[in-house]
């Protein structure tokens, strides 16, 4: 890839500086838009951002991009692999990978940190929940009523 | 994939605004900066972990998008603000249930594809990837392939293992073929534990379709 020699400079939240090359970099909406639009060889801050998880965000764009320009030699099924790791992390870590997905506007990192929540919620109960992720219960017995009556037809139509 | 999720609800409340700062040193700067920082301890809230209650709401819907309706019953009770996230996902189980009636002619109501697909549709613009996959039997049916397979490339791409292996599907039967991407969603279906996907990929690899594979995974 002829361009991969440009680099893109980042600035942390906890003022950490990245040099990034632009193929990984612009795996980001948002920085490319910045990078686009702004001025060359510009800092973009990426002051929501910590280091230690912009960290982890370049592995995974570096990975992705690598992968799809066939510079390493990796199936899809081992990439998908590779992504199962990758969010295999403390719930600090997924939360914040989450938001800085959802920031950086990275589609498919925020579908995968997003898939891994929707995993940690199948098939639990409300309670069960509340316990995996530490939410408090704020509902009141007739709040709670209220939903669930709203949702009454359901449990006839799916038979549960 | 490089696709947008759908519906894009990214004007969302929180968390999505990017206030752009000027620069105000001497080096030419950009900004991004958001209320509150991501990764930085001091910014969670006083309770040790971080607040998973106050997710964004655009992000909640993607979260919840493949969930059936036990699933999502559950995850709307866990607390109120998860209630209100999820409301439109709860009107599209409603608007499910309605196109299955039509669809097949149950509830004293006469078979009707054209409600059926309606009703879906708008399942499916409320983020619930069973009514998009819905909505895709239709199109396929009708032979209007490209929007079906617009459909489950968005249920599929929100973890969705019906549309991932229905589009699979589409995948070999669309013209030209595309087996490599074929076997990759019929792979991640797959895993998600899809039968009519696992079925199907070890068609393909015994085959010999779709890439560098060997034998032994289509055992």
């Amino acid at each position: 890839m002829g361009s991969t020699s440009t680099k893109i400079k980042l600035r942390t939240s906890d003022q950490k500086v990245f040099e990034v090359e632009k193929a990984v970099a612009v795996q980001s909406q948002t920085i490319k838009y910045f990078y686009e639009n702004g001025c060359p060889g510009s800092v973009i801050h990426v002051h929501s951002v910590s280091g230690d998880i912009l960290s982890k965000i370049l592995d995974y764009c570096k990975k992705h991009v690598n992968s799809a320009a066939g510079k390493e030699d990796i199936s899809p099924e081992e990439l998908y692999e590779w992504d199962t790791n990758f969010v295999k992390v403390d719930q600090n870590t997924l939360f914040d990978l989450i938001l800085a997905a959802n920031c950086l506007k990275i589609e498919s990192l925020l579908d995968l940190t997003c898939q891994t929540v929707a995993n940690m919620i199948k098939g639990k109960r409300p309670e069960e929940i509340r316990t995996t992720f530490n939410i408090k219960n704020d509902y009141t017995p007739e709040a709670e009523e209220a939903v669930r009556r709203e949702n009454k037809w359901a449990f006839d139509m799916l038979g549960v | 994939m490089k696709q947008k999720t759908w519906p894009d609800r990214s004007d969302g409340v929180r968390f999505t605004a990017f206030p752009l700062s000027k620069p105000n040193d001497n080096e030419e700067n950009i900004i991004l900066s958001r209320r509150s920082k991501i990764g930085s301890k001091p910014s969670l809230s006083p309770t040790d972990g971080p607040d998973f209650s106050a997710l964004p709401f655009d992000i909640l819907t993607k979260i919840a998008a493949s969930f059936n309706f036990p699933n999502l019953l559950a995850a709307s009770l866990v607390c109120r603000s998860w209630r209100d996230a999820l409301r439109l996902l709860r009107e599209a189980m409603m608007l499910l249930r309605y196109g299955k009636r039509f669809k097949h002619g149950r509830g004293g109501v006469r078979c009707n594809l054209d409600k059926a697909l309606d009703s879906f549709l708008k399942g499916a613009a409320r983020g619930s990837t069973l009514a998009m996959v819905d909505a895709g039997l239709i199109y396929w049916e009708r032979g209007l392939k490209e929007e079906a397979i617009a459909l489950y490339q968005k249920a599929a791409a929100l973890g969705d293992p019906a549309g991932q292996c229905n589009l699979g599907i589409s995948y070999l039967h669309a013209q030209p073929q595309n087996h490599k991407e074929a076997v990759k969603w019929l792979h991640q279906a797959s895993i998600g534990g899809y039968t009519r996907a696992q079925y199907q990929l070890a068609l393909c690899l015994h085959q010999g379709l779709g890439v560098h594979r060997n034998l032994y995974e289509a055992v």
